[in-house]
């Protein structure tokens, strides 16, 4: 007597859907022994039998034939070659055959066997099943839900398992191969389980990637801080240094800087704020842009709200005088999400690199001047500031470089960024038109032919 | 039809261990510093003389130390002295007219296409060399042409020579079966395979398949879903299922992943034989993968959660041609990587088995006392290249195997016809212990046989195609019976 449940469920895919049921895919459909599920689709056919809705069965019959593979196969090439290989050929050995019917060829195929070991329900389709590949298909389903069901949900359902299996395996969520070093603590996990030797990274716990990934990722982190602080401070990208307006003050910041963000580094970008803060918010500001600029998705994502508003306004104010004002309105403001995709940074970044058309574009360039000097200064502090004991190596260097280079460590720091000044200060303005766009000449291109018959545009 | 009984509790299944690979069952795997091309071939043949040489003495002194005339060993083939009798001892050397030589390759007629590879080698214009560092001498004698011999069989040579310069051989002798580890107790002691399904009193079995053929045709899929449910315990009745408790491991030798594309007239020949209307699997929509490997995955992700699994690479797998081939990566499998108990093996490999679980304080606790089992796996490649050699009438498959146990040798063709490794200190293919299961692949037809020779005794188990045959072979470890399960799937 079919239950309740069975009953709904085969009718459903039966006569509804009109699909194949075998009883491994009703076990785990409906999370019964796969016994269980044999009896079940065996009485839901007899029930059925004849009436409109019968469904066909497909049957699995195992036993021991009545002609054995062996003796066929002896057959087969007796009909085709004379050989003695029965003599000095292969011992007899006891031979089980499973074959999987239709219901209308279950007779005849009981009749090959000498004795039957069991017969029972493979499946049961709404039209008798020709092809076997179709019986295929319910499997691909139920492999789904095992997947996710877990070992201990199959074995219910009458999967047999070895007695420490539910240790012996190593259930990856993640199928990446783990970098890290295999520590002790994986290693005697592994001792356990029977996998070969040749495989102890393989069988790691995830828990131990997860942990070393956390460390790993700082470690970077705090070791490209520490690289890019010294070398490039104000990036060409935009991102001002506010620090470094006052360039009596902007000797101390960077220096400052690569020691308070260093330690500050570690316990992250958010703790780093709040004590840093009233000392000097654009200390921290700047930190937290190179750590933005640095890291990529985690950080940003990881990274507290005030850093992209304090980035934002870092680019429209031009003067660390102006910063401290800006600042202010622009933290009452609702703070931006911070960006999640380098593009989206990248993108901001420029936005903000184009600059304003207003006499804070001019102050933003003279600005960006005295960083530029800055910038020169201070890794050229070891070269320069001591310009009476230069070590041999760096003289012949400044030599080998050339007139070029002479001419930048010898003059004052001054004078370098006089020369930089006016460079700079000849830049042509950029024509801006009534609509905001910049002005651009348009100009009638006319096709022309030159005496040897080529044509070209002018 | 009566209804199937239910299990009052969970089924467990029996389960082995593998141990570590000894010294005289090494491992195949190609480190990185043996990953050397650039030495000859010959090494391999100096290395294996010298090391099966002293192994063919003693058999041969055993064997002939009673024949008149006292034979001496000659240590150098040249050495020979024209009509007394004697004994040399070198690697044969089987000059075929018909065997693949690269010369005839570069000097044929590219305009038109290449001929198909032959099926045999041998003619009727064979000769059999015998060689050593020395240089080579020619055998004649009538026993030559009742043993089988191929190229890189180390052989001693009772005979004398002719006036015309060549050896006439009077007797033959091989090294003999390389001696087994006592510890594996005799299969006297044991009682017979017991039949009934208490759970004390069960008897490990191994499972050998081979040639699963993923891809190759929708019937094939679903024998192999049949073997998938067979195997885990949830097909047949609950004696059945008792009885698929006691398999404890799988090995599949090879040939998991069908060929793709024609791959010339003798398959299509095989597929015609079957009364299908698709042959290929890109005609038949019903079960068309575009990624066979990922059917493959699935199937070997359902068995692994039931069985312990040990995958071989075969002839028509993806990874190297040339002999030993290396273990298939894991990651290819998927899911059924997240298993410590599915591993890739390579070909061929040794598997070392004790019954019992491995505890967890590292000990090994089995019900019987320590018995372990080598097993010798192949994917058949040896041996399909060694049948080229001999006609497949008087010579079987399983005369070859057996012949390649007394050789001492898995694959004695193997620089020659058969695609291997350049090794330069080692020839890992001698067998310096007789294994206990010799499994090959991707064979014909089964055949099974219990080899002895005196104390020693080894399971030879030639695999067929599951694909095509539907065998599954089942290896009792404690007698090394076998059973096999035959599993079609009709299609009326």
């Amino acid at each position: 007597m079919s239950s309740d449940s069975v009953l709904d469920f085969l009718t459903e895919e039966l006569v509804v859907g009109k699909n194949i049921v075998t009883y491994r895919s009703l076990s785990h459909a409906l999370g019964i022994h796969v016994n269980k599920a044999k009896n079940e689709l065996a009485s839901y056919h007899s029930e059925r039998a004849g009436s409109l809705d019968a469904a066909h069965a497909t049957y699995i019959i195992g036993g021991e034939p009545r002609t054995s593979y062996l003796d066929s196969v002896r057959d087969a090439d007796a009909m085709t070659v004379d050989e003695q290989e029965t003599d000095e050929g292969s011992e007899h050995v006891p031979e089980t055959k499973i074959t999987l019917v239709g219901e209308a060829d279950l007779e005849t195929s009981k009749e090959q066997y000498a004795r039957i070991d069991f017969v029972h329900i493979y499946s049961l389709s709404p039209a008798p099943i020709r092809e076997p590949a179709l019986l295929c298909e319910p499997a691909k389903s139920l492999r789904e839900t095992d997947k996710g069901a877990g070992t201990g949900f199959t074995v219910a359902l009458g999967r047999i398992t070895g007695p420490n299996w539910h240790t012996n395996i190593k259930e990856r969520t993640d199928l990446r191969p783990a970098r890290s070093p295999p520590d002790t603590k994986s290693s005697a996990a592994n001792a356990a389980s029977t996998s070969k030797n040749k495989l102890p990274g393989l069988s790691k716990a995830p828990s131990t990637t997860e942990e070393t990934k956390p460390v790993v990722k700082s470690e970077p982190k705090d070791v490209k801080l520490e690289v890019k602080e010294e070398p490039a401070k104000p990036k060409p990208s935009g991102k001002l240094d506010f620090s470094k307006a006052k360039p009596a003050a902007s000797d101390s910041k960077p220096k400052v800087e690569p020691a308070e963000s260093s330690p500050a580094s570690k316990p992250g970008p958010k703790s780093e704020l709040q004590p840093s803060k009233p000392k000097n918010k654009l200390v921290e500001r700047k930190s937290t842009l190179l750590k933005l600029s640095d890291s990529e998705d985690e950080e940003s994502t990881r990274a507290p709200v005030k850093p992209p508003t304090g980035r934002t306004e870092s680019n429209s104010a031009p003067r660390a005088t102006r910063v401290a004002a800006i600042s202010d309105d622009e933290d009452d403001e609702a703070p931006k999400p911070p960006p999640t995709t380098k593009a989206a940074y990248k993108k901001i970044k420029r936005k903000a690199a184009v600059p304003p058309d207003s006499d804070a574009e001019k102050e933003l360039r003279a600005m960006m001047d005295i960083d530029d000097d800055h910038v020169t200064k201070v890794p050229r502090a070891a070269s320069i500031s001591e310009p009476a004991t230069p070590p041999p190596a760096t003289d012949v260097e400044m030599e080998d470089r050339g007139p070029e280079t002479e001419p930048e460590p010898e003059p004052e720091p001054g004078r370098a960024p006089a020369a930089r000044k006016a460079q700079r200060k000849p830049k042509k303005v950029v024509p801006v038109g009534r609509n905001g766009l910049r002005k651009r000449r348009v100009v009638k291109s006319r096709t022309t032919m030159d005496g040897k018959g080529y044509v070209g545009a002018s | 039809m009566e209804p199937v009984t239910i299990p009052p509790t969970p089924i467990t299944r029996l389960a082995t261990t593998v141990l570590p690979l000894t010294d005289s069952t090494p491992s195949f795997t190609i480190q990185a510093i043996n990953k050397s091309f650039k030495h000859q071939y010959a090494n391999i043949y100096f290395v294996r003389l010298r090391h099966l040489k002293p192994c063919v003495e003693k058999e041969a002194i055993k064997r002939w130390k009673n024949v008149p005339g006292s034979p001496k060993l000659i240590p150098r083939v040249l050495d020979v002295i024209k009509g007394q009798i004697c004994l040399i001892i070198g690697t044969v050397y089987m000059d075929m007219p018909l065997k693949p030589n690269v010369l005839e390759d570069v000097g044929r007629d590219h305009t038109i296409p290449a001929p198909p590879p032959r099926e045999k080698i041998h003619s009727q214009e064979d000769r059999v060399m015998l060689e050593d560092e020395s240089g080579r001498i020619r055998l004649i004698g009538k026993i030559l042409e009742d043993t089988p011999l191929v190229t890189g069989v180390i052989v001693g040579v009772l005979g004398a020579e002719t006036s015309s310069g060549d050896f006439e051989a009077i007797d033959l002798c091989f090294p003999g079966m390389a001696p087994q580890d006592d510890d594996g107790m005799d299969i006297d002691d044991f009682p017979g395979t017991s039949t009934d399904s208490d759970s004390g009193a069960r008897d490990g079995y191994i499972a050998f398949v081979s040639g699963l053929d993923v891809g190759s045709s929708p019937r094939s899929e679903a024998q192999t879903q049949v073997l998938v449910e067979y195997l885990s315990g949830a097909c047949g009745g609950l004696d059945d299922q008792r009885f698929a408790s006691q398999i404890s491991r799988l090995v599949v030798l090879g040939n998991s992943l069908a060929p793709l594309g024609p791959t010339g007239g003798a398959v299509e020949e095989g597929k015609e034989k079957e009364d299908r209307k698709s042959r290929r699997h890109g005609d038949d929509n019903t079960s068309f993968s575009p990624h066979p490997i990922r059917n493959l995955s699935a199937h070997l992700h359902d068995l692994s959660q039931s069985v312990a699994i040990h995958v071989l690479p075969g002839e028509s797998d993806p990874s190297g041609s040339i002999l030993p081939q290396q273990a298939l990566p894991r990651a290819m499998f998927g899911h059924a990587s997240s298993f410590a108990s599915f591993s890739c093996e390579t070909n061929p490999t040794y598997i070392r088995l004790a019954a019992g679980t491995h505890g967890s304080d590292g000990q090994i606790h089995s019900s019987r006392t320590g018995r372990i089992r080598t097993i010798l796996a192949t994917s058949g490649q040896p041996l399909n290249d060694m049948s080229k050699y001999v006609p497949t009438v008087p010579t079987t498959g399983l005369k070859l195997a057996e012949a390649t146990l007394r050789w001492r040798h898995i694959a004695p063709t193997a620089p020659d016809t058969l695609w291997c490794h350049p090794f330069f200190t080692i020839d890992p293919f001698i067998i310096a212990e007789t294994p206990d299961i010799y499994a090959i692949g991707c064979q014909p037809r089964f055949a099974t046989r219990l080899v002895t020779e005196g104390k020693y005794r080894s399971r030879v188990i030639l695999v067929p195609s599951f694909a095509e045959t539907g065998i599954l072979v089942l290896v009792c470890l404690k007698s090394l019976d076998v059973r096999i399960v035959n599993i079609l799937a009709h299609s009326p």
